[in-house]
């Protein structure tokens, strides 16, 4: 199955998902954790926005009616710092102004209630391609290539599964590709708060680059790291 | 000409005698009114002439008697003449009073004698026309006397002073005799009227003086001529006597034929032109009434023809009126049918609301289980807890439905009830739509408040109100919406009111949002029969008044009972 194949890119990654209605919540989550590493669920836009604080999501899913500060409200302030990370709306709202706003605010998916199998799917598939550009199939270094869905890299014709922590670190990377990653956005990504020392980094590092080659990532002294693609 | 020319005559001759009786029936009354006036105008002058003659009579008796007497006690007092009288002495007498005669002869042609009569009455001496010799009535004379009475062979007027000597007795009598003829003359000469005396002289004929002689056959001759009597008292009622005077009535006579000569030639003038008018105007009218005819005859056509149309019209405007009623009546349940598919609506959409989350969780759980099915790990265990969450679900809905239904299947039964219990209904049916529209619903009813009627339409009329409320608060887009529904007593009854803070109403009148069809709301939220149809329900159904008012805030719905 394809799709389970693209979703299965979630299966390290950290959702929030923001609903009021208490059963709801429960519900979603409970599916969300069939697809995602980490479900946090809060039930407004004020405590959402004070978990995107921490910077360790990779997506987010609102309602638009909720109390304190609204959906909509949320995700406008979370877009002033980041761009890119996918946002689906669960709503039960159809009207088009809320439409209109939704895509100002580039919205991955905008899902209406009740919900049914095929829409929820097929907008957790397009976050996924969202969150790996659309690439199945990574390039690395030394012929290298990585695939997030399986989670698993062909390196020297070989096939080697990356851990969670791994696979996670790496498609962050990956994502930003070219760009020296700090240490401080890789604690506050893989740990949030709690946050180990260096070397926990390093391990990780150290064993990406025994499985992908010592040329995959590159250190920036002192600063962080580097994906050359 | 329409009309007979025979029938034209008889009307037109009919007319001119009718009218010219008329006319001749007026003169003669005008007529007989005037102769009326005529007569009395104549009599009253008539009376008041008798009362002049009286007058002038009876003045001229004053008069007379002033004079005459004083001139016999002037000549009594006259040198030698008690003396004389004394004496009997007639040559004297006769010497002493000559020189007077001669005077008072003159002043009067109707003094007849100026005597002297002794103490006893007996005749010394006497100018003139000859006296009795003896003073008739002697005894009675103790003062000076003037009066009439019949002496030989006339009937004269006697002036009769006492001549006394110095011990007062009586020592003789000085006469003056004149002709009653004399006041005749004053009378004619004052009020120039003729006038006779008759004096009726016992077992004799009647004695009758005149100043003209032919005065009393002229009075036997012509009517003009009216007698009137005035009573001449003589010395005793023998010589009592009558003064008859001819008034002319020939002036008055005259006024009267003048009057009757006018009435004649004014009614013959009338007659004549009458006659004319009459005639004439005759064939005028006959025109007149031959257009008339011609007209009525057009008229009663029409009103033939109206009376006939008349039916039908009446007929077609009761068709029209009931057509009308009809209308109205299809209006009204039309606007019942509309306030009910309104209600309907919003219940749905209260509904929708209620239910948006079940069935959301509904799909998740139909989501779950199917994504657990795919991936192998559905068991039994969660397929149990799945399905047992399905059906909770399912009945909350069931139940959902059957709460709104029994709210609108009203129970028409009057009772006390609770308005807590009846806001509690409203609530747990607004609860969703409130909730999901982030509207707070405060509540402040006293717990033992209770109210006497239909509680489900006093509910319905709160929840359209709070309805009402919600759709303007949305509509406004108002942030911390609050409803608050509030309870309290005074003196003039129970009160309910209903409060929020979207601004207020801005229409003017504020009662204008009662009218049906009204409503200031987004199209696609309100029909405007709501607030209509709740004050139809408040004031029709349950005896309470409906108000709305704005606060700084918001509206205020104020819903009082008695």
């Amino acid at each position: 199955m394809y799709s389970t194949d693209i979703i299965n890119i979630l299966s390290n990654k950290k959702v929030l998902y923001a609903e009021d209605e208490d059963g709801i919540r429960a519900k979603v989550s409970e599916i969300l954790k069939l697809f995602f590493d980490t479900v946090v669920a809060v039930e407004d836009g004020k405590k959402a926005l004070e978990y995107i604080e921490t910077g360790s999501f990779d997506v987010l899913i609102f309602d638009i009616c909720m109390p304190n500060i609204d959906g909509l409200e949320a995700i406008k302030k979370v877009r002033v710092s980041d761009s890119t990370i996918p946002i689906i709306i669960f709503s039960a709202h159809t009207e088009q102004q809320y439409l209109w706003r939704a895509v100002e605010l580039k919205i991955t998916k905008f899902i209406t209630k009740p919900y049914n199998k095929d829409e929820f799917i097929e907008a957790l598939e397009k976050v996924s391609l969202e969150l790996v550009n659309n690439n199945l199939s990574m390039p690395l270094a030394d012929g290298c290539i990585y695939n997030p869905s399986t989670k698993t890299a062909k390196y020297n014709n070989s096939k080697v599964q990356l851990s969670k922590q791994e696979s996670r670190l790496l498609e962050y990377l990956y994502k930003r590709a070219n760009q020296t990653v700090t240490f401080e956005d890789i604690f506050r990504y893989l740990w949030e708060f709690e946050q180990p020392s260096k070397e926990a980094i390093k391990s990780i590092i150290k064993e990406l680059r025994r499985k992908l080659g010592n040329e995959s990532i590159n250190s920036r002294y002192g600063i962080g790291y580097i994906l050359e693609v | 000409m329409k009309f007979e020319t025979i029938n034209s005559i008889s009307i037109k001759s009919k007319t001119i005698i009718f009218v010219l009786t008329i006319i001749s029936v007026l003169s003669i009354v005008f007529f007989l009114i005037r102769y009326h006036d005529i007569s009395e105008s104549a009599h009253t002058s008539q009376i008041s002439q008798f009362k002049k003659v009286q007058l002038v009579y009876n003045q001229t008796l004053k008069r007379i008697k002033k004079f005459y007497i004083t001139r016999g006690y002037a000549n009594i007092n006259s040198y030698g003449i008690r003396e004389a009288f004394i004496d009997n002495d007639n040559s004297e007498l006769y010497k002493l009073s000559l020189p007077r005669w001669q005077i008072i002869s003159k002043e009067n042609k109707f003094l007849e004698s100026f005597c002297f009569y002794n103490k006893n009455g007996e005749l010394l001496t006497y100018f003139g026309k000859k006296p009795h010799n003896n003073l008739l009535y002697v005894d009675r004379f103790k003062n000076s006397y003037d009066g009439f009475w019949f002496d030989l062979d006339s009937f004269n007027y006697h002036a009769v002073s006492i001549a006394r000597d110095k011990n007062q007795q009586s020592i003789g009598f000085v006469v003056f005799i004149i002709n009653p003829k004399y006041f005749l003359l004053e009378i004619r000469k004052l009020i120039d009227i003729n006038s006779y005396i008759i004096y009726k002289k016992s077992n004799t004929k009647d004695i009758i003086f005149s100043v003209d002689d032919n005065i009393s056959r002229e009075h036997s001759r012509t009517k003009n001529l009216i007698p009137y009597t005035i009573k001449g008292r003589g010395i005793d009622i023998k010589n009592d006597f009558k003064i008859i005077f001819l008034q002319d009535t020939t002036y008055w006579n005259e006024i009267i034929k003048k009057a009757f000569l006018q009435g004649i030639i004014i009614l013959l003038i009338i007659t004549i032109v009458t006659y004319i008018v009459v005639n004439y105007g005759f064939e005028i009218i006959l025109k007149e009434l031959e257009t008339t005819n011609k007209k009525l005859v057009v008229s009663q056509n029409e009103l033939k023809e109206l009376n006939q149309n008349l039916r039908i019209r009446v007929n077609q405007e009761i068709e029209l009126k009931l057509a009308q009623q009809k209308e109205a009546e299809e209006k009204k349940r039309m606007l019942l049918h509309q306030s009910k598919l309104a209600s309907m609506g919003e219940m749905i959409g209260n509904i929708a609301h209620q239910w948006k989350q079940p069935l959301t969780e509904l799909s998740l759980l139909f989501i779950s289980l199917q994504l657990y099915f795919e991936r192998g790990k559905l068991t039994t265990q969660n397929l149990d807890k799945k399905v047992d969450e399905a059906n909770k679900q399912i009945s909350y809905m069931s139940n959902t439905i059957d709460d709104f239904r029994n709210f609108f299947v009203s129970g028409k039964e009057e009772k006390r009830y609770l308005v807590k219990e009846v806001v509690a209904q409203v609530n747990h049916l607004l609860s969703a739509t409130l909730n999901n529209n982030h509207i707070k619903f405060d509540i402040v009813i006293d717990d033992n408040f209770t109210l006497k009627g239909y509680p489900n339409e006093v509910a319905q009329a709160i929840l359209n109100i709070v309805s009402n409320a919600k759709d303007i608060i949305l509509e406004r887009s108002i942030e911390n919406g609050v409803i608050t529904i509030k309870t309290y007593t005074d003196q003039n009854g129970h009160h309910i009111t209903i409060s929020d803070n979207a601004g207020g109403v801005t229409v003017s009148p504020i009662e204008k949002i009662f009218e049906p069809y009204f409503s200031t709301k987004h199209a696609k939220s309100g029909t405007g029969i709501g607030l209509y149809m709740t004050k139809v329900i408040i004031e029709k159904n349950n005896d309470g008044t409906i108000n709305i008012s704005n606060t700084d805030s918001g509206a205020i719905f104020s819903v009082t009972f008695a």
